[in-house]
This record gives structure tokens, C-alpha cells and sequence, in this order.
């Protein structure tokens, strides 16, 4: 089965689209007070309903205690966003993830349950649509709820609706120009938050944001997605602001760095992570302005997931050391590049 | 003027409560002021020198439970003492760690967590949507509420159709007021 951003081809700005809802179930301690056995019957029952979500997503769902996978296996798994860097470190830490790796329901993080749904492109509702079929699936487990605080968080900054939407967008314009600081201070005074992929901060390597709401309580899950949408409307109108200027001001440099990127990704014989998804990064956004000519349309998450180094070894099916995963991922980016023909 | 409460001594305190846009005033003295508005303030009410200032600073910090009425205390650390007997958590250790025990802190650590929440989140009242039990308990309620003005608008309709058989005006004004009060009140409510 195709991944669930595998389906069609990637937007120039607006990459995907994600929705979270944290859940807690009402019989039990939060998970930072359970002990000894309350972690498993917590994570049991939450696996125990992959059943009722195939049958409601007509779909095949897997699930598994997270301190069984792999050294590797977790790492890929953070490295998809498919699970939060810290869940691994978690006692009783278990994943339900569906066939297509859109639904991800993380057990036992900060609260009970966290359900994560991923949608391709500029597409919250459906992904709130399908987080709300999981979400009714869910329920019957008896979730910790009160008519004035809702649904009831480990982290008062959670509860309310228990609900974070995000988009992830590609912004090379505004971080080329030195606007992104001055975005995120914009946003911030809408109770929206920017921060690059990595994690840290707006740092990032592929130019990769993403951009999500703060609070959860005093507005509908609805208004949340009106407001981030609103944001979302003025930051595209930003960064295709900040293309054309890039275009008209600087069309050489931009040209140059977009050409180099082709030959260092084609001919290269060694690159690390961080530098390959920069280049390839670089030659998505040639590619968006018209700069160059990609037969096979540029798809950054897609590489994004296949040449980090746990599932870059998972792809080459052994572990490689630094050195080999370097010249494997060099050789990964020439092959690709093969059949592309560097005009514009 | 004698105090409200105790009916014996002279009333020295003004004491306005609101609560949920219900307005209470009362005249009190300042034993009986201590004791209903649970406020704990340096200068005891007994004598009657206190200032504004130290009332209206009264107001932000916790009454703590537990504590012998009338001591005079100042609790530096809202809630520095309040803890869940669900799950034993601290209110002190959760502002240190920022997570709570269980879903019985948010009662526990009531109107001291409440605050917190308003500050950090704009807000303190759900607004979204709930589990479906809930949600229907909630329909099932409204629709229980409804059904007697519903079935009173019937009556009145039928006693003002009655009235002006009889031609009796006046019951019949009387009657299309309360109808129009009635449907307007309905109507309120299926806003909500």
C-alpha cells in the first residue's frame, strides 16, 4: 500500500497537513504517577482497539510495545515523525500505526493516548475527519472528560480540546531573505507557533517549518483550524511575495545554487544527511520557480523519509557505519538524479 | 447598621460577591466578614483597620483549607499546600514538572488551577466538541428542559383562542404577552 504521502504529487509551500488529539482515559493515574502494572493495561487497551479501527478504516493496523522494536526501528520511526523523539525513552510505551503510516496513535508519551493524522498537502480537514473516526473508535474506552475543562490533559496547556493542528511548509524564500525571526514574532501574536523540523528552535536543514496552534481551550477544534488556516493564508502570500523578489533581484545566485545542487546530488560521491536535503531542497525550489526542468516531480518529504540514517539503512536492508551510509546515500541521490537532464 | 449575619454586631464591611454574574451584597461585621468570605487579612477585621490595598491583595491569594480559622496567615505560594487525594500529586510539584497526577487534580486543585489555566490559556471554559455519551446526555438534557415550554405554549395558545371566543380582551392581551415571552424564550434557547 502506498504511504500517505506517496499519493499525489507535493504542493510548492504547503507540504502536509497533521492533527493531534491527546486523550486521557478517565480510570487512570496520568502517565507521569502510573506504576508497575498500569502501563501495560493502559497500552493493551489501547491495542486492543487495532481491530475496531480496521474495521473502521477498512485498513490494516499495526501495533507494538515500543521497548520491543529495534535500536533501528525506533530511530526510523522518530526520524518519519511517526512517533515523538522522547516516546522511546517512555516506560510502557506502545504505537497502533495504520498501513498507510497517516495514523499514528501514540501510547503512554505524556498522556494516554495521542492520536497523530497526516494528511497530504494543504488538507486539515480531512485529516481532522479521519482523527475524529479514530477518536470515536477510541472513546469507548472511557476518556478522562469535564463539561467546563473538556478533555482533561496530563498538561493543563493540552486540555480543552486536546487539540494541535499543524501544517508543514516549505519556506526557502523567507528564510533566504532573513524574515523568518520576524514571521515567527507575527504569529506568535495570533497564539501560532513556527519551528523548523528538527526541532530546535527555527533551525532547520531543508527549510522545512512547521507552523501550529497554542492554545486548546475557549475555541472549537473548528475555530482552531479557521484561525491556523488565516495564518497559513498570509504566510503563502509571504513566501510567493518573497519568490518574486528572489526572482527579479537575484535570479543568477539563485540559478547558480540551483544548477549546483543538480551536479553536486548527480555526481557526488559522498554526502551526509543534512547537506543532501539541503541540495535537494535547493532543487525543489528551482523546480517550483521554473528554474529547471525535473522529469520526475521533486518530492522532499518523500527523500525527507528514505535518506536520514536509520531508514536509509532500513532501505539498504544492513547497518552501514557513517562513512558507508555516506557513499550509499551519494550513490542513492545519483541514481535519482540519473535521468534528470539539468536544463531549464 | 447590624451585621447581615449575626444580627448582633455592628456591621463595619460592605462585602459585594459576584459569582457567574450573580450579585451578592451584604453588610457584615468583621467577625462574621472573615469567617462567610474566607479572605485572611494582616490587619484583623475585629479592630477594623484595613485598607483596600490589603483587602483587594487578600483576594489573590489562597485560603488554604485545613488551617485554624482566624490565624492570621499569608500563604506566599498560591496552593503551596494543596495536594490530590487521588493521586497524592503537589501543587508545588506540579509547577515544577508542569504535568498533573490524574484527571481528579483538576478538582483538586480547583480555582488556584483555574487561574493558572485562564492565565496561560486565555481561557477556562470548553468550548469544543465531547465524547459521544456525553454529548448525548447533554441533547437529552436540553431536550427534557425544553418539553415543558413547549407544553406551556400549547396551554397558553389554547387559553388565548379560548379568551377571544369569549371575547375577553383583556385576559387575551394577557395571554398573547406571555405567548410572545414564551416563544422568545424558546427561541433563546434553541440558539444555545
Amino acid at each position: 500500500m502506498n504511504k500517505w504521502y506517496g499519493n499525489r504529487a507535493e504542493e510548492p509551500i504547503v507540504i502536509a497537513s497533521r492533527v493531534q488529539l491527546k486523550r486521557n482515559l478517565a480510570q487512570y493515574r496520568f502517565v507521569g504517577k502510573m506504576e508497575g502494572e498500569e502501563y501495560s493495561v493502559v497500552a493493551d487497551l489501547v491495542r486492543g482497539k487495532a481491530a475496531d479501527l480496521e474495521r473502521v478504516e477498512d485498513m490494516k493496523y499495526y501495533s507494538c510495545s515500543v521497548g520491543k522494536l529495534s535500536p533501528l526501528e525506533r530511530e526510523a520511526l522518530v526520524e518519519n515523525s511517526i512517533i515523538s523523539a522522547v516516546l522511546p525513552k517512555k516506560q510502557g510505551a506502545a504505537l497502533v500505526l495504520s498501513e498507510d503510516e497517516g495514523v499514528s496513535i501514540l501510547v503512554n508519551e505524556e498522556d494516554h493516548i495521542c492520536i497523530r493524522v497526516n494528511a497530504l498537502g494543504s488538507d486539515l480537514k480531512k485529516a481532522y475527519g479521519r482523527a475524529l473516526r479514530i477518536d470515536g473508535c477510541l472513546e469507548e474506552l472511557g476518556y478522562a472528560y469535564d463539561p467546563r475543562y473538556g478533555y482533561l490533559c496530563a498538561s493543563p496547556l493540552h486540555t480543552g480540546t486536546g487539540f494541535h493542528a499543524d501544517y508543514l511548509l516549505f519556506l526557502p524564500a523567507i528564510t533566504m531573505t532573513g524574515k523568518l525571526q520576524k514571521l515567527s514574532d507575527e504569529i506568535g501574536k495570533f497564539d501560532m507557533e513556527i519551528f523548523g523540523i528538527s526541532g530546535e528552535g527555527t533551525k532547520t536543514e531543508a527549510f522545512l517549518y512547521r507552523v501550529v496552534n497554542r492554545k486548546t481551550l475557549g475555541l472549537t477544534e473548528e475555530e482552531i483550524m479557521a484561525h491556523i488556516n488565516q495564518v497559513l493564508e498570509q504566510i503563502v502570500a509571504k513566501e510567493k511575495k518573497y519568490r518574486e523578489y528572489l526572482c527579479q533581484g537575484s535570479e543568477t545566485e539563485i540559478l547558480d545554487k540551483v544548477f549546483r545542487s543538480f551536479g553536486i546530488l548527480r555526481y557526488a560521491k559522498k554526502l551526509n544527511t543534512a547537506d543532501s536535503l539541503m541540495l535537494y531542497s535547493q532543487l525543489k525550489f528551482g523546480h517550483d520557480l521554473g528554474l529547471i526542468t525535473l522529469l520526475r516531480k521533486p518530492d522532499l518529504y518523500g527523500q525527507l523519509m528514505k535518506v536520514q540514517p536509520a531508514n536509509l539503512q532500513k532501505l539498504c536492508g544492513k547497518s552501514l557505519s557513517v562513512e558507508e551510509r555516506g557513499k550509499y546515500r551519494a550513490d542513492y541521490f545519483n541514481r535519482l538524479m540519473e535521468c534528470e537532464r539539468g536544463v531549464r | 447598621m447590624l451585621c447581615g449575619i449575626c444580627k448582633e454586631k455592628e456591621a463595619t464591611v460592605f462585602y459585594t460577591e459576584i459569582i457567574n454574574g450573580a450579585k451578592k451584597e451584604q453588610y457584615l461585621c468583621g467577625e462574621c466578614a472573615a469567617k462567610s468570605t474566607g479572605l485572611r487579612l494582616k490587619a484583623p477585621f475585629g479592630n477594623g483597620e484595613f485598607s483596600l490595598g490589603t483587602l483587594l491583595s487578600g483576594l489573590f491569594e489562597e485560603s488554604v483549607p485545613g488551617e485554624e480559622k482566624g490565624e492570621d496567615v499569608r500563604v506566599a505560594e498560591p496552593g503551596s499546600k494543596l495536594s490530590c487525594p487521588g493521586c497524592g500529586m503537589t501543587y508545588p510539584k506540579f509547577l515544577e514538572g508542569g504535568v498533573l497526577g490524574c484527571p481528579s487534580c483538576y478538582q483538586s486543585f480547583g480555582r488556584t488551577l483555574l487561574r493558572k489555566i485562564r492565565s496561560k490559556q486565555g481561557a477556562d471554559v470548553h468550548t469544543g466538541r465531547g465524547p459521544k455519551h456525553f454529548t448525548a446526555l447533554k441533547e437529552a438534557a436540553k431536550t427534557q428542559e425544553m418539553a415543558p415550554k413547549l407544553d406551556e405554549r400549547a396551554r397558553l395558545s389554547m387559553q388565548l383562542k379560548q379568551a377571544v371566543e369569549r371575547e375577553d380582551y383583556e385576559l387575551a392581551a394577557r395571554l398573547r404577552d406571555a405567548l410572545r415571552a414564551a416563544r422568545k424564550q424558546e427561541a433563546g434557547c434553541l440558539d444555545e
